[in-house]
């Protein structure tokens, strides 16, 4: 929501529809961001989240209703878009031949940073990171976490105003991953907004200032992690999240999956 | 080949169980590696890579027959040469073939941590090896012996054939293979990848010299011959196996007396190596094959681009977009193992093929003048390979690495193309255009410097222009080629076409003086519009129908499932 004081949102969607064939994705997503704020956006698989972030990221067609991403109309102006967003995606294919500098260069001069720019802000990040020494190394030799990080650099070279976090932590220690979670707070703190999503309930509860629930393709919940467990009168986001996706009936049905499978083990 | 891999396995128990393999383990790991093999693609394309091999097999057989059946050579020298291309194209397969089914991680977890012996391990490992190479052996082997028993319809040729085949194939897969795995045991995996290549490199383009320069050596329909360029290495020639087989075949068709040791030697030759192969297999063959370690490379220390080709790179590529794609191509076809294995030898082919067409030609004596046309021809001839590099040159084998430039504000993806473009000729296609320049220079001196300069330009804007009429499909993987409509057929078709009407137009100029010089201009401004053309190709006709769904995420194939797409 939206307070008369705030400054523009860094999204605004509205009545968002979009299928794939004859089946409706995402049935009227309306969403209202402001700037400086960690949004969490969940859902089970199949809600229409991917469908969503590639339309706010300008790469899907095809899509009916309005949306707005940095004052910027994505229909319209999806290269401006594009030039104010960052992208971490989940299990990104990389140049695999190519070594960590070279990435980081390919990516700041595709976002037209200066060199010097560029290599001051690889160097600077990397070095948060503890990567400094890893200029050299090629991506096909760095672990997932390596990755992960080298994926986060690329992300924020270009000093965006709104980036897109698909699973960050995916692969990270627990080290790496706390200092992520601070890397966010700090972004959202300094006026940037970060768009998360995540299947990990715990760390979204913990991270993000406000949550939205999505389900078949519409928003089904919305709002800050205590006030979605107040109203759903549930101990944490994982129950709010089980029964608004799958009913009350969920610890149950997950009880009766469990002993199935232990029950295949019995000799 | 489920079945035969079945068969074989079982054939050899009595073997392996006293080395301490498990037969129903070997079986079970080396059907999950043939199923995958035949399953494998390239890439994201759709097409089967073994189902190319074995056609590559066929079409190399039938080439070969075709040959023999025009030279009619007498049998042992039929024997010896057909026996050699299986030695040959056994190697190639081998040393294709073994990284990724010697050293195939994927299943490497499961086995390192189930209750198999190393012997299990490595004999799986080797015979997934020899099951498959066999197979795209038995395809070479079978036109050639299809055009032998039409020659000889006898018993003992059929004999012969087999066994000679079968041992031979054997032979190379075993030596090939203890090579590989000498390399791996003494240098660091990286090091011995790139030595790999090498050899696969250094062998094509031998092979291929050999192929030019066997006609103008040695007589093929000579037995003597034959016999004559064997003997100059008198212990090549008697340990040369494809030799052996020759004798075989003549001793069975009654030419020759057998000579006992002769055959033994060319018997236990396989024998040895099969025995060399399990000694050097068997020691931490599962160590070995690991990952390499993390951060093998040098920290620290950012490539850079060779001094002598940036500062022309960046004055031919102004914007940063472009850069990259001539960035991205030059360090991706330097260190890609494919791509390097697929044009490297063609750019000493081209060169070849250059030579041989001047050596050729200088053997008419009174048309071979100063100042004649025929000197830019070698340099044309360069444009003949230009699809293989067009066709190979990407940035990437899997479509989706193109998130990257999805979601870069890039407003013409054309750049990315024409930085690509200027890197396929800066780096491949004037250097080894300029070297058979060099070639009709000192044959021709100074005089024949426009021709030669003609030729390199016509290089240079064909080259370019290939990128644009194929580049649709680029430069992300040639699986999106088969969803414009280009065929392989239909680019032979324009590269023979093209190439014809610019060797035709250079002779039919070649009467006027100074033709050549105005040819070389034409072409680089012809090269420059077609750069400039490149950059501008509309990014409705790249980025968004190679990426219609704009790249994958996890929650990708969930939706899609989700709505039945």
């Amino acid at each position: 929501m939206i307070t008369p004081e705030s400054p523009s949102p860094s999204i605004r969607v509205s009545a968002l529809r979009h299928r794939y064939g004859s089946k409706e994705v995402l049935t009227g997503v309306d969403l209202t961001i402001p700037a400086g704020t960690v949004f969490g956006y969940i859902g089970p698989n199949g809600a229409g989240k991917s469908t969503t972030v590639k339309i706010l990221t300008g790469l899907l067609p095809g899509w009916e209703g309005a949306v707005e991403v940095c004052g910027h109309d994505v229909r319209r102006s999806p290269l401006e878009v594009k030039a104010r967003i960052g992208y971490v995606p989940e299990n990104a294919i990389l140049y695999e031949q190519l070594t960590v500098g070279e990435l980081l260069e390919l990516v700041g001069r595709l976002h037209r940073v200066p060199t010097d720019l560029a290599e001051r802000r690889i160097r600077e990040i990397l070095g948060g990171f503890g990567l400094e020494e890893r200029l050299g190394t090629r991506i096909q030799a760095l672990s997932k976490g390596l990755r992960q990080k080298v994926l986060i650099t690329s992300a924020l070279l270009h000093d965006p105003e709104l980036i897109f976090l698909d699973e960050p932590l995916s692969g990270l220690d627990v080290d790496s991953a706390r200092l992520v979670k601070d890397l966010i707070r700090g972004l959202a703190d300094s006026g940037r907004t970060v768009f998360y999503c995540s299947h990990d309930m715990d760390v979204v509860e913990k991270v993000c200032d406000r949550i939205a629930i999505v389900s078949e393709g519409r928003i089904i919940a919305d709002g800050a992690p205590r006030e979605l467990t107040e109203a759903a009168e549930q101990g944490d986001l994982e129950a709010v999240f089980s029964l608004l996706t799958r009913g009350k009936d969920a610890a149950r049905d997950t009880r009766a999956r469990v002993e199935r499978i232990l029950g295949s083990l019995a000799p | 080949m489920l079945i035969l891999s079945r068969a074989v396995v079982r054939l050899l128990s009595p073997l392996v169980r006293p080395l301490g393999g498990d037969p129903a383990g070997i079986s079970a790991l080396l059907a999950a590696q043939v199923r995958t093999e035949l399953r494998r693609q390239r890439g994201a394309t759709d097409r089967n890579t073994f189902l190319l091999k074995l056609a590559g097999g066929l079409f190399t057989g039938t080439f070969l027959a075709v040959v023999l059946f025009l030279l009619r050579p007498p049998a042992g020298a039929w024997m010896t040469i057909t026996q050699s291309m299986v030695l040959a194209l056994t190697v190639f397969t081998t040393l294709e073939a073994a990284p990724h089914l010697l050293a195939d991680r994927r299943d490497l977890a499961m086995v390192s941590s189930a209750p198999l012996r190393d012997a299990t391990f490595v004999v799986a490992r080797i015979l997934a090896v020899v099951v498959l190479v066999g197979v795209v052996i038995a395809s070479q082997v079978a036109p050639t012996f299809v055009v032998g028993i039409i020659r000889w319809p006898q018993a003992e040729f059929l004999l012969v054939h087999l066994i000679a085949s079968g041992v031979i194939g054997l032979l190379g897969v075993f030596c090939t293979l203890i090579i590989y795995l000498a390399i791996l045991r003494l240098l660091p995996a990286r090091k011995a990848r790139e030595g790999i290549v090498f050899v696969q490199i250094l062998l094509t383009i031998t092979l291929f010299g050999a192929l030019q320069l066997a006609p103008h050596l040695v007589d093929l329909q000579s037995e003597a011959s034959i016999e004559a360029a064997l003997s100059r290495s008198a212990a090549f020639g008697s340990w040369f196996p494809p030799r052996h087989a020759g004798e075989w075949l003549r001793w069975a068709l009654g030419e020759l007396p057998i000579d006992r040791a002769l055959l033994l030697r060319g018997l236990l030759l396989p024998a040895v190596a099969g025995i060399g192969l399990l000694v050097i297999a068997s020691t931490r063959l599962l160590e070995r094959l690991r990952p390499p370690e993390l951060g093998e490379d040098s920290p620290g220390r950012r490539a850079r681009p060779r001094a002598f080709l940036a500062p022309l790179a960046e004055r031919l590529l102004p914007d940063p977009v472009e850069r990259v794609g001539y960035d991205l191509f030059r360090l991706l076809s330097r260190r890609e193992r494919g791509f390097r294995l697929r044009t490297y030898p063609m750019l000493a082919f081209s060169v070849l093929f250059g030579v041989g067409y001047l050596l050729q030609f200088s053997r008419f004596g009174s048309v071979w003048e100063i100042r004649t046309p025929h000197f830019g021809i070698p340099v044309y001839l360069t444009f003949l390979y230009t699809p293989i590099f067009v066709l190979q040159a990407r940035f990437s084998d899997d479509g989706e690495a193109g998130w990257l430039f999805d979601r870069s504000p890039i407003p013409a993806p054309g750049r990315l193309l024409a930085g690509m473009g200027v890197g396929l000729v800066l780096c491949f296609l004037l250097p080894v255009s300029l070297v058979s320049a060099l070639g009709s220079l000192i044959l021709g001196g100074p005089e024949v410097l426009g021709h030669v300069g003609a030729g390199l330009a016509f290089v240079v804007w064909a080259t370019l222009l290939s990128v644009a009429i194929f580049g649709r499909a680029l430069p992300f993987a040639e699986p999106f080629r088969a969803e414009m409509g280009l065929t392989n057929v239909g680019i032979l078709a324009f590269t023979l076409a093209l190439g014809a009407a610019a060797i035709a137009l250079h002779f039919l100029l070649g009467r006027l003086p100074g033709s050549e010089w105005g040819l070389a201009v034409l072409y680089l401004l012809l090269a420059r519009r077609q750069l400039r053309r490149l950059r501008e190709l509309r990014p409705r006709a790249i980025v968004q129908r190679w990426f219609p769904a704009g790249g994958r995420s996890a929650g990708d194939s969930e939706e899609r499932a989700a709505a039945g797409t």
